[in-house]
């Protein structure tokens, strides 16, 4: 018993020696910028970076060939965080979010024939083009939903549906999909064209339900000019959009629909205001009420946070306030 | 003659009766035709008329866009009327040239008369074949002129004369070989005599020995040999008919048969190649089978380039059962068409029509490892795991397993008895790797 005893302990002793020599000479150094890096980083390995994963993202940054707010998926607060490990300053950058140009569901657009085969986008349109008869829209079989690292995106009655909190806006899904209708726009309130066909209105009416006709009604309802119909296709210019949703009022096919739900609202300073009158005028929305002699008042829930009035006021009496 | 053996293959019933005993006969004219831009392998052709000039039957109408490209000729008389997106066979809009054609007299009127081609020098005879638009008929739509110019190294002993047409329900080429007989060995010894080729074959499945007899009868040429081959699917293809003649392999990974000293040419082609070189005749027409149990009255077709679909079923007397599929080219590697409305194009060998009960409705599930699928795979491939590789977005592995040689003949799909789309799954791969490679390329 005890000459086995000693002999093990002996063993060991004399190769935890070994080991720990080993470990001190044949260690290879390693940045511990790295370990710092990865620490910032989200860990899901997604690859919207371009590199193979956290770690060889981290290496690239170290290394200078990958810029510090590379990682699309932790967005700015990782860029900042990476910034900070490297002492470096990062431009703020938008949070960015996808949107899918496409509302036809299985209800709402029609199939030219029935597709069998294998469940993926890239795929399917090469046969005939696809089995929807919309040869702009959303094929619905998934490839964008089984390419996103961060399980934002379903499947809804043939349709992919993106979920605007889960997004990180990576762009990943934007370059699988086939058709090229998912857009990486910035994640605040906009108004978005949820249609990329550029047929005529009547052959949209053939196959969808739910697409741009390009009747214009838009363009002409938009008061800031924002919105111009190319190839059947109304556009929206977001340097000029406001936001405040005339146009999806308007439109007869409910083809466009604000990204995220409208939380901007003026406010009037009472102590500013000299009662002149000429917000109330410009107001699409008969939001803003009061007469002559006293100021004038907003009527939340009606106002919409354009900001025409703003640009009216003479006396720098409105402002616009975030609402929850 | 001792032949080869390709490894697997598959043995469909050919459903050739329908057709096989039917003389070709001339379609109409057509009212109207749309002649695509794109109807062979490589850029699409540059068009030279426009809307509202009149064009003569034969008349060049686009002209061939690079080396590998081809032209494309007015199939008929009349006036461009629009030049325009329109159904093509491959499922997507294409540019095509809408031509009104007008009266019914539309006879193509030769405009040489080459008595004795065989005494100019072989390298004078290619241009006469570009200028004509010639492809490969058989399917593949390969520009003719291109594989007649082997670079100065490559060296080619051997010309196979294609005659196997092992795609079940065509006919197209056997009732050639019967009414064209001296017509196509003419065009074999255009074709020897630009390659300096020193052995021809022709190379006939066995299922049609009518045609295998008259060609016999009609050789006189020692150094052309009619060989009878095994009925197998695919002996037709290609690299599958070197081997069984040559007994050599295509090397793997991007191989033409010019690095075996080979040239493979269609019949349709080789009859095509005869009409340009010794009559100057530009490919405004081709054979093509309408048949399958959901029409009227199959027939075997001369149909001019670009006319509908349509109009074709409506000359056999349109469908007879509820329509099913409808198919270009033949059952194994055809296209399914959704609109009838698509035009015949020089690679069109058949229209194949459907019933609804023949269809029918798959539910793949996962792969059962039965092998199957690597027992008939004519390239030795393994299309299980090339599948399953496919669905796995593992694109690096299914190279690794040389994805890119596989043929797209279907002989996988068609004994799966998992019902899995393997052909599908191989070709979204392969456009994979391609997008890959193309997108590194860019960077």
């Amino acid at each position: 018993m005890l000459p086995e005893l000693i002999s093990l302990t002996g063993i060991g002793f004399i190769a935890s020696i070994g080991l720990g020599i080993a470990a001190k000479r044949l260690a290879i150094k390693e940045d511990p910028r790295i370990e710092k890096i990865l620490e910032a980083l989200p860990g899901a390995n997604c690859g919207a970076c371009g590199y193979a994963g956290c770690s060889a993202f981290a290496r690239a940054v170290l290394a200078e060939e990958a810029p510090v707010d590379g990682c699309l998926a932790g967005g700015v607060s990782t860029g900042l965080k990476v910034a900070e490990v490297l002492g470096k300053k990062v431009e703020k950058t938008e949070r960015m979010v996808a949107v899918v140009a496409c509302q036809g569901t299985g209800t709402y657009t029609r199939q030219r024939f029935i597709y069998q085969g294998i469940d993926n986008c890239r795929a399917a349109v090469n046969i005939g083009g696809g089995s929807k008869a919309c040869a702009y829209g959303c094929l619905g079989l998934g490839s964008c939903q089984q390419v996103c690292p961060f399980g934002a995106i379903t499947i809804k009655d043939a349709l992919a549906v993106i979920d605007t909190e889960a997004c990180v806006g990576c762009g990943i899904c934007v370059d699988e999909c086939p058709r090229d209708i998912i857009h990486l726009v910035p994640r605040k309130v906009s108004v978005q064209v949820l249609c990329s066909s550029q047929e005529t209105g009547k052959n949209v009416r053939d196959f969808c339900d739910i697409g741009c006709i390009g009747c214009k009604r838009c363009e002409q309802a938009c008061p800031f000019n924002a919105i111009t119909v190319k190839n059947n296709l109304a556009v929206i210019d977001p340097g000029k959009c406001t936001a405040c949703g005339i146009c999806v009022d308007v439109c007869p096919q409910q083809t466009l629909k604000a990204l995220l739900p409208i939380t901007r609202q003026a406010e009037i300073d009472p102590g500013k205001c000299i009662s002149c009158g000429k917000c109330k005028r410009v107001c699409p929305f008969e939001a803003i009420f009061g007469s002559k002699g006293a100021p004038y008042e907003i009527l939340t829930g009606k106002c919409r946070g354009c900001g025409l009035c703003i640009n009216q006021c003479e006396a720098d009496a409105i402002t616009m306030t975030e609402v929850l | 003659m001792i032949l080869h053996h390709f490894p697997g293959g598959i043995h469909p019933h050919d459903e050739k009766e329908l057709t096989a005993h039917l003389p070709i006969e001339d379609a109409p004219i057509p009212s109207r035709v749309f002649i695509p831009l794109s109807q062979h392998i490589g850029p699409p052709a540059e068009p030279i008329v426009k809307p509202g000039d009149p064009v003569r039957v034969g008349d060049k109408i686009a002209e061939a866009r690079g080396f590998v490209s081809a032209n494309i000729h007015a199939s008929v008389t009349g006036t461009v009327r629009a030049i325009r997106p329109y159904p093509h066979a491959s499922g997507r809009l294409a540019p095509a040239i809408e031509i009104e054609s007008e009266g019914e007299d539309q006879v193509y009127v030769p405009t040489k008369d080459r008595q004795d081609p065989l005494s100019l020098p072989p390298q004078t005879l290619i241009p006469f074949i570009r200028e004509a638009g010639i492809v490969g008929m058989g399917g593949a739509t390969f520009p003719t002129h291109v594989k007649l110019s082997p670079p100065e190294d490559k060296s080619i002993h051997t010309l196979i004369i294609n005659g196997v047409e092992c795609e079940p329900y065509l006919t197209a080429d056997h009732r050639l070989m019967l009414e064209h007989t001296r017509d196509i060995i003419e065009g074999i010894m255009y074709i020897r005599y630009i390659l300096n080729a020193s052995f021809s074959f022709v190379a006939i499945e066995i299922n049609k020995p009518d045609a295998i007899r008259m060609m016999q009868n009609n050789i006189s040429d020692p150094h052309i040999r009619v060989i009878s081959l095994p009925k197998r699917y695919p002996q037709g293809a290609e690299k599958q008919l070197i081997k069984t003649i040559l007994g050599q392999e295509v090397p793997s990974g991007g191989g033409l048969p010019m690095d075996v000293g080979a040239v493979v040419q269609n019949v349709g082609t080789t009859f095509a190649i005869y009409e340009a070189i010794r009559w100057g005749k530009p490919l405004i027409e081709r054979i093509t089978t309408v048949t399958g149990r959901g029409i009227k009255t199959p027939k075997n077709l001369r149909v001019r380039i670009g006319t509908p679909v349509r109009d074709i079923i409506a000359l056999c007397g349109g469908w007879k059962e509820v329509p099913g599929k409808l198919i270009l080219g033949g059952p194994m590697m055809g296209i399914n068409q959704y609109d009838d409305a698509v035009p015949v194009t020089k690679g069109t060998s058949g229209v194949l029509l459907l019933p609804r009960e023949e269809v029918g409705e798959y539910h793949p599930h996962t792969c059962v490892r039965c092998g199957r699928c690597v027992t008939v795979c004519p390239m030795g491939l393994l299309p299980n795991f090339l599948g399953v590789f496919s669905e796995h977005a593992r694109f690096a592995d299914a190279e690794r397993l040389h994805l890119l040689d596989c043929i797209e003949c279907g002989s996988c799909t068609y004994v799966c008895p998992a019902k899995r789309p393997l052909v599908q799954m191989i070709r979204y791969a392969k456009g994979e790797v391609l997008r890959r490679r193309k997108k590194v390329a860019r960077q």
